[in-house]
């Protein structure tokens, strides 16, 4: 068990948590358009916070390190690490390969460790352990299994887990050409449901053994290596990440809930078969996109926000769950009247990675 | 240009920054004119969006060059899109 001692956002809903949960809780969407063509950068291996005053365009590196540092600072304001050996963990997945893409043709080139460098740097932090996690979209939650093994082991007495996220042409054309992305809106858990949108996000996270008002009682991570891209449809690796966990049943679970045909029948399946209609289930892609390796993040940072306001949020967008679903959603009309204590995050990955973490009240 | 504006951009520029008033010109660049640095650009969002209690668009602070890219900025912000 580790305690979730701060938390900032950076996401399509604004800048910080208020704005996160504000979007989600009163059913905004926040679609957004991305580039589809041509990536104005030049790989830089030193990013920078912002251009000013227009020295260079501003790189996939740099707008993460942008959102990061917003991040950072709302994170930041709320706890004191000058006395600690913190350890930094970058968690992210495809969208720093835009700038590979369009400028570089080295398969050698490591995207990932300069912006976690320029991140310490930045926010000042005397890293002695750093490490990039990139594990497709379980990328946050897989962050968050090392964080415990680090802080387990005595290795560090903070771990700073910075996830963020970048949508260019290539993720957005790699989504496209795998018939992913929805041609409205995503609709998780629905009938209609007929892909997912993607979104952009940055978050922080700062874990400790010390005690807080919400802690992370347990993360596990499965990899089933079922396909390139496809879970297997039998969900047995996120049903083996769930009793991985050995925790008392959530009673509420924030799932991946992408709005893909798969990956909604998977969550159903093994939720209902984990828990029954027990647990509420609700969902944030549907108002602020998927965030591929930021995902886990975002949500672990809702899951909080759910325990400290004793209170959950809609599936925004979907009027009524596919009949074939056993599970008990929050959807658009429902009431959203549960006082969560415990609450369960899903994360499934491409490859067939999938995780889970449990959120709950902490003892201060 | 709002004079409103250019006071509130100002006011916040002088307490935040501590930036002397007579420097607060709209060809004023951030960087080299008034001596911010790329990550007083996060400070400048955060207190922004305090002060006018209103969502900037995080990605357009990063592109301006000038105080009076700052001013637009918030005007832009601040007034509704016309249809």
């Amino acid at each position: 068990m580790i305690g979730i001692t701060s938390y900032g956002s950076s996401t399509s809903a604004g800048q910080g948590v208020e704005a996160l949960w504000k979007g989600v809780s009163t059913g905004q969407n926040f679609l957004k358009s991305f580039p589809t063509e041509s990536w104005p950068v030049a790989l830089n291996f030193a990013p920078k916070v912002c251009s000013w005053p227009g020295e260079r365009p501003s790189s996939a590196q740099d707008r993460l390190l942008f959102h990061l540092m917003v991040s950072w600072r709302e994170a930041k304001a709320r706890v004191d690490l000058s006395a600690d050996r913190v350890g930094v963990i970058l968690a992210s997945t495809k969208g720093l390969i835009e700038d590979y893409i369009w400028t570089s043709q080295s398969l050698a080139t490591d995207l990932m460790t300069p912006l976690l460098k320029a991140f310490c740097q930045h926010a000042e932090i005397d890293a002695v352990k750093m490490m990039v996690v990139s594990n497709a979209c379980t990328s946050s939650l897989s962050a968050i299994w090392l964080a415990e093994k680090w802080l387990e082991a005595g290795a560090v007495d903070s771990v700073v887990v910075a996830a963020a996220e970048e949508v260019g042409p290539f993720v957005l054309q790699g989504f496209h050409c795998l018939h992913a992305l929805t041609a409205s809106v995503a609709k998780p858990f629905s009938k209609e449901r007929d892909g997912l949108q993607l979104g952009e996000a940055a978050a922080v996270m700062i874990f400790s053994k010390r005690e807080s008002d919400v802690v992370v009682s347990g993360v596990a991570v499965d990899v089933e290596g079922h396909a390139v891209t496809r879970s297997a449809p039998s969900g047995n690796s996120l049903k083996r990440a769930i009793d991985a966990l050995n925790l008392d049943e959530p009673d509420l679970i924030l799932a991946h809930g992408t709005g893909t045909q798969l990956n909604d029948e998977i969550e159903d399946q093994i939720f209902f078969a984990e828990y029954g209609t027990r647990p509420a289930i609700t969902g944030s892609k549907w108002s602020i996109g998927h965030t591929l390796g930021a995902s886990g993040a975002v949500d672990v940072i809702l899951a909080c926000e759910t325990i400290r306001r004793q209170t959950a949020f809609r599936l925004g967008n979907t009027e009524a769950v596919d009949p074939k679903f056993r599970s008990r959603y929050l959807t658009r009309n429902s009431d959203v009247a549960v006082e969560p204590s415990r609450v369960l995050i899903s994360s499934l990955g491409f490859g067939g990675i999938h995780a889970v973490t449990m959120v709950e009240k902490g003892a201060s | 240009m709002d004079q409103a504006i250019v006071s509130r951009v100002n006011e916040l520029m002088h307490q935040g920054f501590e930036i002397p008033t007579e420097n607060l010109i709209a060809t004023a660049r951030l960087k080299e004119d008034l001596g911010l640095d790329s990550l007083d650009a996060v400070d400048m969002l955060v207190h922004l969006e305090e002060k006018l209690g209103s969502r900037i668009e995080g990605e357009r602070l990063m592109h301006v060059k000038t105080l009076g890219d700052v001013y637009v900025l918030v005007q832009e912000t601040l007034t509704p899109p016309t249809v």
